[in-house]
């Protein structure tokens, strides 16, 4: 398994909490920016097939998405990102409650990968029905997949709360703050999916 | 820094009209187009800002790899400690930019002249000057070109023919895969896209035979996908037209309408 | 492994998470994916389509099989762990004997060494598809493997090369140096920089997996709609691209991470070393372009699997989607290719030259200068495409443009070696080919950018003969610079500068040879990846082709001084062979685990040498020793 920390303090390779936060900033911020790339793909093949229409068949009549599971996702992913935003600020400031807010993060969100996956059942149109749908399959299922990966990283927040629950002083995950914002930015992805493939 | 100066001075005087005037005009693609004859002088006069530069640092290192050289065994000598110039930077800076806007502007004078033989796409942003310039539309397929003359009734023919000294407009688009249609003699490259217009323009100067390739991989027999067309002149063109015409009279009847774009079934692939 | 662990018989000690343990997950996997596939297909989901060529089977076993590969090598334990609320850690089977090598391990040092063997094997086998490739194209008809393996040879190398090799550099050797070039004892994200190695390999043998699916017709391009109706096989290139892609993308990011965080005290930007400066570029690139190449074989993934219509014309898609995704991708990839080498040939100069690095400031100016122009310039691949015909200027402009931020690092080079007292050991010949070759794939480029002269060599061998004097010219010749320079580091043993010397003429001359006359064949009329040309072009083509075993001949030489080198002789390399200043090379051979006993404090740059510049003056004794 892992093997012990081999740095001691006295040849200056302490690692301190300000480090490896300054790493994680790091981390997530260029995380974030791939997956900004990633999803910009998406976002240029919308509006670049749309302003094509090739053979007309963009978008057929009849292809529209359900919107109420639209706003059902896009709500969860915000409030997920809500949650998770208060439950870092409150834990950087040392108060308790995080522990909770961030399982609730966690449950909305699995709840918009669920509803997605939902959608996919009782929708009206199949990814063979023109480029529009080819987008939303594409762009959504993508988004899904990411979001459990980014999931994972709530999940550990969360787990470190729980197994240390009821501890006096018992220390705040690490990266809490640069996760919460990367989780915020995934979401405001999600939303901007809602507005591109539901509103526009 | 002087005896390079000198050297450079002299082999570039040298070698430049050697280059520009001896070697340049051999090469491909000839002159047998307007737009080939543009793509032989962008080559000169780019071999010509080239030959300098390369005989500048040809001489540079030449000189410094012999004279700096470690002569001796003596391992711990050392070069000499300059970490910087800063005069040189803004001349250096100045120079390469000059020569970069001049290629720039130079490049796109030459392109406005009809776009250069190039495929450009539907609406041409370098149109040729002109009205009677005569479509012709390139249809590639896998693996085979054919072409269709939409002001002689839309006959399709198998072979491309050109009437020397017209103004054609070549209108190329593909009906399955990606294709270029290649006539390296004509200075035409345009790739043909499917449902896509792609128009490039040539013009005949000369008679003469020329090879036409594929050249965008399209599949496996690809490096199969060639032929040979020809530049006739007026009086042949006009009887090879019409004996086309009579040939494939039967099949222009069942040709879809001519349309600068077709969109055939989309070939979808089991899952 | 304690030494308790060594005394266990062998085959116990083969059994756990090592690299055994991931090919048989990793097989398993595969199969689990293929039957789960026919389940769906044979079910419930019609639409997917009824020919006999399942790609959901396919691509859902290459999903599981690289879960598997992943499991198996023990990636799965720590996330695990961590959703049990576990602490976090950074190191994992750091000590320990060779096994360390098959497995997953933190040590940066031993991951440089994993990568140098795992890219170099994918490397010799896209030079032997090379070899095949001349070899058919000694006649002008096919005579030896055909239409159809022909393209699939050609797909192998290009991908092989365009794929494994965009880490050739910083796999290896960032891995390993960087963290010793900045007195850092780690990488930022350990466990990140395992990973990428082995998604790397597992992407290697899924590319390769292709030949029992009957390999694929469209080179490393891979253009939509021709990818849509490739065979089978095609599914092997998209999830081997889109893995090199999360493999780059997470060395990139790992790197700009460690460069950024783990820095010594003292080591300001003023003072990093070159060779740091050209990861980071590099990683910038490959953090931001990599995703888009991912989001684009995803698509082609759905329009083969899902009957999705991204890049189906008739269908409301188009195929200019995939090549504007692509090469924005493809562009930045390029130079993700060629900036290491320029990081590594200013890396290499100084010591050689017996000078500083002359020009720090604009050599770093010229490297970022680099990075940052190459996401504006991608539509200079569709320059006859017929798309965008009136941004032409704008892309011919910002291509040209490149050449000045170019200039900068060959007038850092050049200037260098002013006044310098050159030692011609086999690194600094390789660095000094380099310039050579660039300036040739430079000066070509410059008639590809010009678009009435690329009118004439698009698509032909003349574009073939560009990138490789840039890529192979310039990237592999500073991957052998770098070789011969930094093993006797890495392996502690002295390379054969005779072997060596032979390799670097036997490489530079056959490289010239095969390439230059592809100059004039594309001039005069060859278009690429064609398996039959006209028959005049063939005295050429042999002349090329027999160049092409004789470089391939100079590669077997490389070999040949690896085995009599690290087998035979082993010439125990001292800690300082080339009397370098920089960091690494301040440290023992072999490298200890904590790589420094003490934080190293940094006061200068790495490239202190020379005497002060008396004119006149005889050259005095070495300056005072280096930092560290």
């Amino acid at each position: 398994m892992s093997d012990a920390p081999t740095q001691t303090p006295a040849d200056g390779y302490a690692e301190t909490p300000e480090l490896h936060e300054r790493i994680d900033r790091i981390g997530f911020g260029l995380v974030g920016g791939a997956t900004v790339m990633f999803f910009l793909g998406f976002v240029f093949a919308y509006f670049y097939l749309r302003s094509l229409d090739n053979n007309s068949l963009w978008r057929p009549a009849g292809v529209e998405p359900p919107d109420g599971y639209g706003i059902a996702i896009a709500a969860a992913l915000a409030l997920s990102a809500a949650a998770f935003g208060y439950a870092a600020r409150v834990a950087k400031r040392g108060e308790s409650g995080w522990v909770a807010a961030s399982g609730l993060a966690l449950v909305l969100g699995l709840f918009a990968c669920v509803a997605q996956c939902f959608e996919y059942a009782h929708i009206p149109f199949g990814p063979e029905s023109g480029g529009y749908a080819s987008v939303f399959f594409g762009w959504t299922a993508l988004y899904v997949v990411v979001t459990l990966i980014a999931l994972w990283r709530v999940e550990t927040i969360f787990a470190v709360g729980l197994r240390h629950h009821g501890e006096v002083g018992a220390a705040v995950p690490e990266g809490f703050v640069p996760g919460a914002t990367y989780w915020a930015l995934l979401a405001a992805i999600g939303v901007l999916a809602w507005v591109v493939l539901y509103l526009l | 820094m002087r005896r390079i100066a000198i050297a450079w001075f002299v082999l570039s005087a040298i070698l430049t009209p050697i280059v520009v005037a001896v070697i340049a005009p051999t090469l491909p693609p000839g002159n047998a187009t307007e737009a080939s004859s543009n793509q032989v002088f962008d080559d000169t006069v780019l071999l010509g800002i080239v030959t300098p530069i390369a005989v500048a640092l040809g001489v540079y290192f030449a000189y410094t790899l012999i004279v700096f050289r470690r002569r001796d065994a003596d391992p711990a000598e050392e070069g000499v400690a300059t970490r910087d110039n800063p005069s040189i930077h803004l001349p250096w800076l100045v120079g390469t930019i000059v020569i970069v806007l001049f290629l720039a502007i130079f490049g796109t004078v030459e392109l406005t002249d009809a776009g250069a033989g190039g495929g450009q796409g539907p609406s041409p942003a370098f149109k040729l000057s002109g009205n009677d310039v005569m479509p012709v539309q390139v249809i590639a397929q896998q693996w085979e070109f054919t072409y269709r003359y939409p002001t002689y009734g839309g006959v399709e023919t198998a072979h491309l023919e050109l009437p020397v000294g017209r103004k054609v407009e070549l209108h190329v688009t593909s009906l399955d895969v990606i294709h270029s249609f290649w006539a390296p003699k004509l200075g035409v490259k345009a790739d043909a896209n499917p449902g896509v217009d792609n128009v490039a323009y040539v013009e005949p100067e000369e008679e003469l035979s020329f090879e036409i390739h594929c050249s965008e991989l399209c599949g496996l027999w690809h490096g199969y996908m060639f032929d040979t067309g020809q530049v006739v002149s007026g009086e042949a063109f006009a009887e090879w037209i019409s004996e086309q015409q009579q040939v494939f009279a039967p099949a222009t009847k069942v040709l879809p309408k001519y349309s600068t774009q077709y969109f055939p079934e989309p070939e979808r692939r089991g899952g | 492994m304690s030494s308790e662990a060594l005394a266990r018989p062998l085959w116990r000690r083969l059994i756990g998470f090592n690299l055994l343990g991931g090919i048989v997950l990793g097989v398993a996997g595969f199969y689990f994916g293929w039957w789960l596939g026919h389940q769906i297909h044979a079910e419930s989901l019609d639409f997917f389509g009824d020919t006999n060529q399942n790609d959901v089977a396919l691509m859902l076993g290459y999903v599981f099989s690289v879960v598997g590969f992943l499991i198996g090598l023990g990636f799965a334990r720590y996330p695990l762990a961590r959703m049990l609320g576990k602490e976090r850690t950074h190191t994992e089977n750091e000590h320990g004997g060779s096994g360390r090598y098959f497995g997953l391990c933190t040590d940066h040092k031993v991951v440089g060494v994993q990568y140098l063997c795992g890219i170099g094997l994918f490397f010799f086998i896209g030079g032997l598809n090379a070899m095949l490739i001349r070899a058919e194209l000694l006649q002008p008809s096919p005579q030896i493997f055909g239409a159809g393996n022909y393209l699939t040879l050609v797909g192998l190398h290009g991908t092989m090369m365009m794929g494994i090799m965009t880490s050739g550099v910083l796999g290896p050797f960032a891995n390993y140096f960087v963290p010793l070039m900045i007195g850092a004892r780690r990488m930022a994200f350990p466990r990140v920089e395992a990973i990428t190695f082995w998604l790397l390999m597992a992407a290697g043998a899924i590319l390769m997996t292709t030949l029992f699916f009957g390999g694929f017709p469209t080179g490393w391009t891979g253009y939509a709609p021709l990818n849509d109706q490739a065979n089978f096989g095609f599914d092997s290139y998209i999830f081997f691209f889109a893995l090199v892609g999360l493999s780059m993308m997470l060395l990139g990011l790992n790197m700009i991470a460690t460069i950024i965080t783990m820095r010594a005290p003292g080591l300001t930007w003023s003072r990093l070393p070159i060779f740091c400066w050209g990861a980071i570029s590099t990683s910038i690139l490959m953090v931001l372009a990599a995703p888009v190449l991912i989001a684009a074989l995803l698509m082609v993934g759905f329009d083969r699997a899902v009957q999705t219509s991204f890049f189906l014309s008739s269908a409301g898609g188009s195929p200019y989607l995939f090549q504007n995704l692509f090469w924005f991708f493809g562009h930045p990839e390029v130079y993700v290719l060629a900036l290491p080498g320029f990081g590594i040939i200013l890396e290499i100069l100084p010591v050689f030259a017996r000078k500083p690095l002359w020009g720090y400031r604009i050599a770093v100016a010229g490297i970022l200068g680099v990075a940052l122009l190459s996401f504006f310039v991608w539509q200079h691949h569709l320059f006859v495409s017929g798309l965008n015909s009136s941004l032409r200027p704008f892309y011919m402009f910002s291509t040209e443009a490149i050449s000045v931020p170019t200039g900068l690092v060959f007038l850092a080079g050049m200037a260098t070696l002013w006044r310098a007292k050159i030692r011609y050991t086999v690194p600094m010949l390789f660095c000094l080919a380099w310039f050579f070759n660039f300036f040739i794939g430079g000066a070509s480029g410059v008639f590809l950018s010009d678009v009435p002269s690329d009118v004439a060599t698009h698509g032909s061998f003349f574009v073939m003969a560009h990138f490789h004097y840039t890529i192979m010219g310039g990237l592999i010749f500073a991957f052998f610079a770098a070789i011969y320079y930094w093993v006797p580091k890495m392996f502690g043993v002295m390379l054969s500068e005779r072997l060596g010397k032979i390799h670097f003429w036997a490489m530079f001359i056959a490289f010239n040879s095969t390439f230059a006359p592809l100059f004039a064949l594309g001039l005069m009329g060859q278009p690429r990846r064609v398996v039959t040309y006209p028959s005049h072009l063939e005295p050429l083509n042999i002349w090329v082709s027999v160049s092409a075993f004789v470089l391939g001949a100079s590669m077997l030489v490389f070999l040949a001084n690896v085995v009599y080198s690290l087998v035979f002789v082993r010439k125990p390399a001292p800690d300082n062979p080339w009397d370098s200043r920089s960091l690494e090379w301040q440290t023992p051979t072999p490298v200890p685990i904590e790589n420094f006993e003490r934080r190293p404090i940094i006061d200068t740059d790495p490239y202190d040498y020379g005497v002060p510049p008396v004119p006149l003056v005889p050259p005095g004794p070495a300056e005072a020793p280096a930092p560290g």
